[in-house]
């Protein structure tokens, strides 16, 4: 019942939004889009981005803009991102990607596409990561791990999802700001990490902190620190201190938005940026997003462009440095 | 979980409306559908479903799903019967006994024992899933990498060593296996390994492409030739009749318990772990089931108990594939990832705490899944001969069009039109171990357990940090350890005792060559 008048609710909201929309032409920069804006989401159905891509879906629709989303999944989100690369540049088709894909891929290898071949859009929703050990590990707080790190190199063994990659780089770089050195163990997905956590096979887990906080809840992890850059306390885990207050620079982007093929028209790509901003307040939105860990974090073509170069720049030289050593 | 009556009872009236009961009819209608196609998988349709979630109430919205999983999962079978053109990869174990049956005109016969098989199988995964969840979920995390380790090495020798009468022949087919899987981007090191600078090469071979084109292609090439060479030479021949098909009566269903248990039990237990799935399954399950057989020599010439392993086996993983879902809040498998997705998407957050703080979803997903099975067994039947019509169409029509929906259906998969380069590829060396009469089952067994193995070797590499007695740290790594020990002696004293055999044989006269 609570879904059918939800449905009714949402059908009388739109046909009330297109009669708004008849009567003051133009009010709304998303009203003038009139073809169906088409999300590529570069990854499997059921993941983070799948959800957050079809939750912006939904709430684009509410807004009487029509969207779909289509998976592409293939190589970590490298193919989806590289089709869009190749359509045409009208400003409906937009892909999804995260920072590993977006960034970090064409860095290491050629993928087909650089960053300069996207147009950022819109900043949509961001994974705060985070570093948890068993709950009966003898760690109670961070400094507890960075001590025991410090004075037992080799010894402690941190896991996390892929190799060569931006998550075993931060690890490295945490043993080498402390000095020490740290066991690498490398996974195909977050929940394996987790899985073998709890089994007490790995001594600490970096992943992202939705993952972890249900088994807080139930008694069996313990959050020590976050990666966030953007913030000092974590939504879900107050009082969990910033990695970076400890060993500098150790912080971990990732975060999903919408970007173009390059040379789309500015028109249509500002009028979806605005649909997404309203979406973005939406209050079931945010709800949804929050329930899966994500945080809202709109920001606008330009502004999402800054981060994206300053995450490029600021990181780029000594990942590749780092790669090149390996 | 405690049992909770109240919650049970309204879930209860919830689900036995009209609403669920047709959403879980339409999902077995739409999901044997897909299954039957070569190409779609399971998981694509249960994937295409996901968004329809969204707008549907939680009873509906996991009817159509569970509908479309167990009706997939089942639906590959009948293709693969019929036409040897397995629907889905989990199907591929089938093909040589369905389509040998079905080629002696016992297709009813081939598809009822799959369809029962199927529903055996997964009806005792749903009461496992149901009945001993909690503490199966529980020994999850204990399967480390040391343990997994163990558990990879033990199923390989067990497979390598049991299937095919000819084991250098299966060393051979297991070692390109093997070739084949660690094609593409390593995943415990990052490395791009035997891509020979080919892009489409660096996501890996994927298992549809691959199988297809091992399983269906050179059959249809070999159809196709036959049926040439039938026109040639004999102009109309007998194929239309030989021997009455009956289907299948009780006993045959009955006689076939070894095969039914040993799948039903492989399944289970395969489909809670994480990571392997319903082929390893099915193939896992053949092997075994044609140790203990009373009639090993019929594997692979057209035996039901070899469908009723395998089939029972494949269904099998349907309910305990929940399992790590429900208990740990962690899918072991991309379906089971789907159903987490679905069940978010209606507002229930995954963990560990699911079966505690949502009793009346978890009794609403338990119910309908029951309820799934004798309903797939209405629209199974119903299905059955729909496709048995398909005999009717002109051989020259309809082996092409076969060929055809395999490369659309490959492409569909995940939309890679590499893929259909792979398919082709595949086609060549399936073709080549048709020559040879090679076995394809340790092939596809060393690819899919062969990754698995690797990362769970590494990572117990690292973790051992030089001190090689970490594999056996454990009661359950030792006895890993000590079953592949056990089938390999088995398997010397076994092929010792064959060679005997076969050397008194020689001496009797000329040997059956198949």
């Amino acid at each position: 019942m609570k879904n059918l008048s939800r449905f009714v609710f949402n059908a009388l909201l739109v046909l009330l939004l297109s009669f708004v929309a008849f009567a003051q032409a133009q009010d709304n920069p998303w009203e003038q889009l009139d073809q169906e804006v088409v999300i590529v989401a570069p990854y499997p159905p059921g993941g983070s981005v799948d959800l957050s891509s079809r939750t912006l879906e939904s709430a684009l629709q509410d807004l009487g803009v029509s969207a779909r989303v289509v998976n592409r999944a293939g190589a970590a989100g490298v193919e989806g991102t590289y089709w869009t690369t190749e359509q045409p540049s009208t400003g409906y088709t937009l892909v999804m990607p995260g920072v590993p894909a977006l960034i970090f891929q064409p860095l290491v290898e050629d993928v087909g596409y650089t960053l300069d071949d996207l147009e950022p859009v819109a900043m949509w929703v961001r994974a705060s990561f985070g570093w948890a050990v068993s709950a009966d590990a003898p760690w109670e707080t961070v400094e507890d791990l960075l001590n025991y790190v410090q004075e037992n190199p080799g010894e402690v063994s941190f896991g996390s999802t892929g190799a060569r990659n931006p998550n075993e780089w931060l690890q490295q770089r945490l043993a080498e700001g402390l000095d020490s050195e740290i066991v690498y163990v490398s996974y195909g997905g977050g929940g394996e990490v987790i899985r073998d956590l709890v089994g007490g096979h790995i001594d600490v887990a970096f992943g992202s902190i939705a993952s972890q906080l249900p088994f807080v809840e139930t008694g069996e992890l313990r959050i020590l620190a976050h990666a966030d850059p953007f913030t000092e306390d974590v939504e879900g885990v107050p009082g969990v201190p910033p990695m970076r207050d400890y060993v500098e620079g150790l912080v971990s982007y990732n975060f999903f938005g919408l970007l173009a093929p390059a040379g789309s028209p500015d028109e249509v790509l500002d009028a979806i940026s605005a649909a997404v901003a309203a979406a973005a307040e939406d209050e079931e939105v945010i709800n949804t997003m929050t329930d899966a860990g994500l945080t809202m974090s709109y920001l606008d073509g330009d502004a999402m462009r800054e981060v994206l170069i300053e995450v490029r720049d600021e990181f780029a030289t000594p990942f590749l440095a780092w790669v090149e050593e390996q | 979980m405690g049992f909770e009556p109240d919650v049970f009872i309204s879930v209860l009236q919830s689900i036995f409306a009209v609403a669920p009961l047709l959403y879980l009819l339409g999902g077995l209608i739409v999901g044997i559908g897909i299954g039957a196609i070569p190409g779609l998988t399971p998981l694509l349709g249960v994937a295409l479903l996901l968004p329809v979630m969204g707008a549907l109430p939680l009873q509906s919205g996991l009817a159509l799903l569970i509908g479309t999983y167990k009706g997939a999962t089942f639906g590959g079978s009948i293709t693969a019967i019929k036409f040897a053109t397995p629907g889905t990869a989990a199907s591929t174990a089938i093909v040589q006994d369905g389509f040998a049956l079905s080629q002696k005109g016992q297709t009813v016969k081939a598809q009822k024992m799959a369809l029962y098989a199927s529903i055996t199988g997964d009806t005792f995964s749903d009461l496992v899933l149901i009945l001993v969840a909690v503490p199966l979920g529980a020994i999850a995390p204990r399967f480390g990498p040391a343990e997994l380790t163990g558990l990879f090495f033990a199923s390989l020798t067990l497979i390598i060593v049991f299937t095919g009468k000819d084991p250098a022949k299966g060393l051979i087919a297991a070692g390109v296996g093997f070739f084949i899987s660690m094609i593409g981007r390593d995943v415990s090191t990052g490395v791009l390994r035997f891509t020979f600078g080919i892009p489409g090469l660096r996501a890996g071979v994927a298992l549809v492409p691959l199988l297809l084109g091992l399983f269906a292609l050179p059959e249809i090439i070999a159809q196709i030739h036959a049926s040439a060479l039938r026109k040639r030479h004999l102009e109309k021949d007998a194929v239309d009749a030989p021997g009455e098909d009956r289907g299948l009566s009780g006993r045959e269903f009955l006689g076939a318990w070894r095969g039914l248990s040993i799948g039903s039990l492989v399944g289970t237990f395969i489909g809670a772990l994480p990571g392997p799935g319903s082929t390893l399954a099915s193939y896992t399950a053949y092997a075994l089931s044609q140790q203990v057989s009373a009639k090993p020599d019929e594997y692979g010439h057209g035996s039901t108990e070899a469908i009723a392993a395998s089939e029972s086996a494949n269904n099998a993983t349907c309910g305990s594939n929940l399992i790590p879902l429900l208990t740990f809040g962690i899918p072991g498998s991309a379906i089971a990832g789907i159903f987490g997705a679905a069940l978010m998407i209606q507002g229930v957050p995954m963990g560990p705490r699911v079966m505690t703080d949502f009793p009346d979803v978890v009794y609403t997903l338990f119910l309908l899944l029951l309820l799934a099975n004798p309903l797939n067994l209405v629209v199974g039947r119903v299905f059955m001969g729909v496709y048995s019509n398909l005999d009717k169409v002109p051989v020259i029509i309809l082996w092409p069009v076969i060929a055809l929906l395999t490369v659309i259906g490959t492409y569909a998969f995940q939309s890679r039109p590499f893929d259909v380069v792979i398919l082709l590829g595949a086609a060549v060396l399936g073709c080549c171990f048709r020559i040879f009469n090679i076995s394809l089952a340790p092939l596809v067994l060393a690819y899919l357990i062969g990754p698995l193995f690797e990362t769970s070797l590494l990572r117990a590499l690292r973790l051992a940090r030089g001190d090689y007695l970490y594999f056996v740290s454990s009661p359950i790594a030792m006895t890993m350890w000590i079953l592949s020990a056990l089938a390999i002696i088995a398997f010397i004293i076994g092929n010792r005792r064959i060679r005997l055999k076969s050397r008194t044989s020689a001496v009797d006269g000329e040997e059956d060559a198949s």
